[in-house]
Order: C-alpha cells, then sequence, then structure tokens
C-alpha cells in the first residue's frame, strides 16, 4: 500500500519531464550544433549553387575565403571570450589601434611594423584582462569604455590619416599572399583554428575555460584561478584581432584607424551564429569556423545575387536573431560543451 | 565628543555620497566656468541643453531597460529607422486622398500630424516586438537588439533609398527642436525634463517601480511574488522603443532632414550614460533620476572639451574612461556595503 503509494509520488513528479517522443529524437539528432551547423552551411551553398553558379569560380572562392578568416580570425578570439561568459566589444578598436600603432614603424620594414602591431594587440587585450578580472569591472562596460578609448587613441595616434603600404612585400604578403596555393589569411586562420581546437579539447587549462564559463565560483572552490583564464582569452582576443589587421588593411594597400570599426559586431554575430553562447561555457571553436563559413557565403551569394549591400544588414540581422532562436527553442538550453 | 565628530563626519560622508552626482555636476560647471569666457553665457547653455535633450530622452528608454537587466542597442538604428518608416507610412496613407507628401524627389511637404503620430506608432512597435522575441522566445536581448540593429538600419536604407529627406518644407516640423520658452529654455530640453519627470514619480510612487525593481533584482522571486515580469520586460522595450521615437523627432527637428545613417552609435552614448547615472547591469539599481543628472553631465563633458579646443578623438577616450571609471566606483561602493551587510 504505502509502495504504491510511494510510487505514484515518485511518477507524479516525473510527470511535468517531456516524454520521448518523435520530437524529441529529432533533438537528439540535431543536438550536436555542429551538424546542424554543417546543414545549414550546405543548404546555403546549395541555394547558391543553383541560384548564383559564379560563387563557385575560383577567384571568388579564394575571395570569400578570405575575408572570412580574416572576419573569423577576430570570431575566434570573441568565442573564447564568450566561453568564459564575458564579452568584448572592444576588439575592433584594438585592432585600428594596434595598426595604427604598427604603422608608426612602417619605414623601419613590414617585420617591425608587424611584430608590434601584434604586441599592441596583445597587451590592450590584456588591459582588459585585468580590469574584468582584477577590477572586477563587468566585461560589457569595461569593454564598450575601451571601445571608444582605444577608437580615440587610434584617430590620435595616426591623426586621422591613412599610410600607404607601398613597397612593404611580408607586410602586403599577409593579406595578398599565397602558401601552397591556399591564401595566407586561410592558412593563418585554420591553423589558429587547429591549435585552439586542440587546446580546448586536450590541454587542462583549455578545459577551465569552460569550468570558468559554466560556473565562476564553482571553479574558483575547485582551485582554478579564473582571474588568469579571464586574462588570458582577452589577451588572446586582443592578439587575434591584432593579427587580423595586417591582413585586412593589405586588402586595400593602406592602414587606416577606422579599419576594425564594426567588426566587434560581426565578430560577435559569427560566434553566435556558430553556436556559441553569450551566457558561457557552451559552444567551441569548429563552431565559430563553420559560422564564419556560413557568414561569409550567405554575405557574398546575397551581393552577387544583386540584392543590394542594404538588404544584407537586414538578413545579417534576422539570421542573428533567427539562428540563436533556433539554438534555444530547438536544441533546448543545452548543447556541445 | 568623539564619537559625536565621528557620527558628524560619516553623514558628511554619506551626504557626499548620495549626491555625488549632483555634486560631480557643479563642479564640471565650475571647471567649465575656469576654462573658457564663452561657458557661461546663453547660447552656451542653450547649446548645452539641447544637445542633452536627444541622448537624454534615449537613456531615459535604455534606463527602464537596463532596470530589468536587460540592453537595447537598437536605439540609435530606431533613431533613424522610426522617422523613415514613418514617412514611407504617411506617403501611402495621403495618396490615397490625393495628396502627394514627397516631392522633388526628397523634399517631405505634407503630413505633419500623421509623420508624428507614425514615428510613436512605429518606434513602440519596434519595442514591443524586441520584447516579444526576448521574452516568449528567450532569445537573449543583447542578441535580438544587435540584430535589430542591423535590421533596422538596413531596412531605414531600403525606404529611403540612401538619400537624405529633406523637411524644410513641412510647416511646423522645426518647432521641437528650435522653440524657446520664455525666450530662452529650449522646446526640446522642456520635453526630455518632462518625461524624465514622469518617469521618476511613475517610479517612485506607483506601483510600477517596486514591481520593475523587483524584476531587475530578482526575475524568479518577482514571479513567484506575483509579479507578471514578463509583461513589464516587454513594457521597458515599449518604453525604451517610444523614448527612441521622441529622440529621433528631436533630432530630426534640429537638423530638418531625416537620414538613414543618422544617429549611428548612439546606442553606446545611451548606455554610457545610464551607466554614469548609477544604474548597473546587474537590473534592480538605479534612478532615472541619476540618468537625468548623467545626461547633462555627459553634455557638459563635450561641451566643455570643445570649448577648450580638443578635437573630437579626445571626446571618445574621455567619455570612454569615464563610463569605466563610473563603473568601478559604483561597485565599489556596493560592494562595500554588501560586506556590512
Amino acid at each position: 500500500m504505502n509502495n504504491i503509494e510511494i510510487k505514484r509520488s515518485t511518477l507524479k513528479a516525473f510527470e511535468h519531464m517531456p516524454r520521448r517522443t518523435e520530437l524529441t529524437e529529432a533533438r537528439e539528432i540535431f543536438s550536436n550544433s555542429l551538424l546542424l551547423l554543417l546543414f545549414i552551411l550546405s543548404i546555403v551553398l546549395a541555394i547558391g549553387g543553383i541560384f548564383v553558379p559564379n560563387v563557385f569560380q575560383i577567384i571568388n572562392l579564394a575571395n570569400v575565403l578570405r575575408i572570412v578568416s580574416i572576419v573569423g580570425l577576430v570570431a575566434l578570439g570573441e568565442t573564447l571570450v564568450l566561453l568564459t561568459g564575458e564579452i568584448d566589444l572592444s576588439v575592433g578598436s584594438i585592432m585600428s589601434l594596434s595598426l595604427v600603432v604598427g604603422g608608426l614603424l612602417l619605414d623601419h620594414g613590414s617585420g617591425w611594423a608587424l611584430a608590434v602591431t601584434l604586441m599592441c594587440g596583445l597587451l590592450l587585450g590584456l588591459i582588459n584582462g585585468v580590469a574584468v578580472a582584477f577590477g572586477k569591472v563587468p566585461s560589457l562596460i569595461m569593454t564598450l569604455g575601451t571601445l571608444s578609448v582605444y577608437g580615440g587613441l587610434a584617430n590620435v595616434t595616426a591623426v586621422g590619416q591613412a599610410k600607404y603600404l607601398y613597397g612593404l612585400d611580408l607586410y602586403l604578403w599577409t593579406g595578398k599572399g599565397y602558401i601552397l596555393g591556399m591564401p595566407v589569411p586561410v592558412v593563418i586562420f585554420l591553423s589558429m583554428i587547429i591549435i585552439c581546437f586542440l587546446f580546448q579539447t586536450f590541454s587542462k587549462p583549455g578545459r577551465t575555460i569552460y569550468y570558468a564559463g559554466a560556473n565562476n565560483l564553482a571553479a574558483y572552490y575547485s582551485g582554478i584561478s579564473v582571474e588568469k583564464i579571464k586574462i588570458g582569452v582577452f589577451g588572446l582576443a586582443g592578439l587575434f584581432a591584432a593579427m587580423a589587421g595586417p591582413m585586412y588593411a593589405s586588402q586595400t594597400n593602406r592602414v587606416t584607424p577606422l579599419q576594425g570599426i564594426g567588426f566587434e559586431l560581426s565578430a560577435i554575430a559569427i560566434a553566435v551564429l556558430g553556436g556559441t553562447s553569450i551566457e558561457g561555457a557552451r559552444g567551441n571553436v569548429i563552431g565559430t569556423l563553420l559560422g564564419a563559413l556560413i557568414y561569409g557565403f550567405l554575405l557574398n551569394i546575397l551581393s552577387l545575387s544583386g540584392i543590394g549591400t542594404y538588404m544584407e544588414q537586414v538578413l545579417k540581422g534576422a539570421m542573428l536573431i533567427i539562428i540563436v532562436l533556433v539554438f534555444q527553442n530547438i536544441l533546448g538550453r543545452r548543447g556541445n560543451p | 565628543m568623539e564619537d559625536e565628530q565621528a557620527i558628524k563626519q560619516n553623514i558628511m560622508m554619506e551626504l557626499v555620497k548620495k549626491n555625488a552626482l549632483l555634486l560631480v555636476l557643479l563642479s564640471l560647471v565650475a571647471i567649465g566656468i575656469a576654462s573658457s569666457s564663452s561657458f557661461f553665457t546663453p547660447y552656451n547653455w542653450q547649446n548645452i541643453l539641447i544637445s542633452v535633450s536627444t541622448l537624454g530622452v534615449l537613456a531615459l528608454g535604455q534606463t527602464a531597460v537596463m532596470l530589468l537587466r536587460q540592453v537595447d542597442l537598437s536605439v540609435g538604428s530606431l533613431m533613424a529607422f522610426a522617422p523613415i518608416a514613418a514617412i514611407s507610412l504617411t506617403e501611402a496613407t495621403l495618396s490615397l486622398t490625393g495628396t502627394k507628401v514627397v516631392q522633388g524627389g526628397n523634399y517631405v511637404t505634407d503630413g505633419l500630424f500623421l509623420i508624428v503620430v507614425f514615428t510613436w506608432v512605429v518606434s513602440s512597435l519596434v519595442g514591443w516586438l524586441i520584447g516579444l522575441v526576448t521574452v516568449k522566445a528567450r532569445v537573449p536581448s543583447l542578441i535580438v537588439t544587435l540584430g535589430m540593429l542591423y535590421i533596422l538600419r538596413g531596412t531605414a536604407y531600403i525606404f529611403s533609398g540612401g538619400h537624405p529627406m529633406y523637411l524644410t518644407r513641412l510647416k511646423g516640423f522645426k518647432w521641437l527642436g528650435t522653440a524657446k520658452i520664455f525666450g530662452f529654455v529650449p522646446m526640446c530640453f522642456l520635453l526630455f525634463l518632462a518625461i524624465a519627470i514622469m518617469a521618476i514619480l511613475l517610479l517612485k510612487y506607483t506601483r510600477i517601480g517596486p514591481r520593475m525593481y523587483a524584476t531587475g533584482n530578482n526575475e524568479k522571486a518577482a514571479v513567484y511574488s506575483g509579479v507578471n515580469a514578463a509583461f513589464w520586460k516587454i513594457g521597458a522595450f515599449i518604453f525604451s522603443g517610444f523614448c527612441a521615437g521622441i529622440a529621433s523627432l528631436i533630432y530630426s527637428s534640429r537638423l530638418e532632414s531625416v537620414e538613414a545613417a543618422q544617429a549611428t552609435g548612439y546606442e553606446l552614448a545611451s548606455i554610457a550614460i545610464v551607466v554614469i547615472g548609477g544604474t548597473t547591469l546587474e537590473g534592480g539599481r538605479g534612478t532615472m533620476f541619476g540618468t537625468l543628472l548623467a545626461a547633462i553631465i555627459l553634455g557638459l563633458i563635450i561641451n566643455i572639451i570643445s570649448l577648450i579646443g580638443l578635437v573630437i578623438w579626445y571626446q571618445t577616450i574621455i567619455i570612454g574612461l569615464i563610463i569605466i571609471a563610473a563603473v568601478f566606483l559604483y561597485l565599489r561602493k556596493v560592494r562595500r556595503r554588501e560586506l556590512i551587510g
């Protein structure tokens, strides 16, 4: 008698849980967000192939992949920051400022300029990280502040003027060159993705990025130095933004203090498209790779089909909202860690 | 005796802390007077008040949203989209009666009343939509409004065809931006003040206030105590959209034109004002009065910087530093209070 009642009450307690239906099975198939992303990418490419065959011309492919790699590199740093539950709005300004500071040394040769650009990006990212980790300033505010501080400093440093990149072969090679028939940005982007993937999956500090993002306090009590991780990811975000800078600058043969404007939003859009949650601890860098490809090809197909640049913006925004909506509601609140 | 002194000192400290924004404002006025002879002239003050009102109205809406632990990045784009969409709607409506609204390519000549009403309706509807997607579809507001930032800007370009619309031939439109009450106080500043006072009173003396603060502080607890959190969140977004609509009217009325690229970056400036005013990102803390003061403070800072003769680049640097410093100081204050208990 008692037993039965207990059983009934336990059953009741489980009543609200979802039953296994076709819907849950379908969810399980798609719960691997990477599969979903691959599916979306193939749909995008198929539609592009049918309506705009020019997409698959070698020259167009190289162009798309080059731009995808440059924006994707910034998005890669953004992904790492988002995984720890923080956000970095300053990556665009970091790109501008580090480009301009590196540009001061253009007379001394490409090598110095590139080295200083990278150092500057790393340093600016670390400043963000230290303020967020030790100053406990919310990252949204800190990087919103540095977005305008770094952006202003870039203009002050360059006195609002552009510097032209004539005869700087190494500098231009980073954006326009080829390694084994592949554009240099693509090679760099892919290798960074692979390094980050290996780092995240197989190394202890890489795993701790997720722990810090999932539960700050729990991570802290488990003896993980959350501060160090946060400083590290912000530093990396700065470094990647600075790395993308010269590649982007050499596309137009000049270094200007306005070059990075808007990159932060594209980077966040790509990271989120790739399945990274802005609440932290969900997503991975392979997703970011796929997200960047979807983003790049979609925009390319749109501009080739003559819909117009204005429509691109609209679709970019709609895509962002819809994909997060799908991730939130169809996949539920779980996903690939 | 010593105790008494200590208590007096404590009271003084409390007073300073409570009125920190007011003190900052007064010291800024002092700095302004000291740094430039043209600072304390009626003309300059009119300029300050006018420049304050657009961003101020925008920041009031943003405050409501941020009190509920949300954020609205779309207000800048909405400031371009709402009037352009309103003009298109007015054109469509009045073409039924045979009146041509847009003449000579891009001169708006008729339909003042409809344009104003449609601007309000469109901006409130966009706010409602954002709130709906945030609350019902559980998409974080950061993402929804980031997406809307693109969508609204793009749609504004499509509707306007990319070229500016001139409102110089629209009778009465420039009244809001140029009229002076008592020959001195700009009309748009009075409008800003009126909305601010209304918001302050609503939050303080009606049940709206406690409900919004409760939702922002701890949504779960608020829901379990019978607060309709979803309703208040959507309401906050509608208010934010509505404020963006009014801000766009002030802005366009000043310039007598509407452009798809207008008010780019205003979302960040509005967040800056809200944050300086003491509303934290964690929600449930902050006041509309703080935002009102912060808007004037930011206006004063920008004015002083340009009077001193620093280029606009330094403005962005200084504003960025102020945002960071403000949040840093507020957080220290809050943490100390929490430590004490």
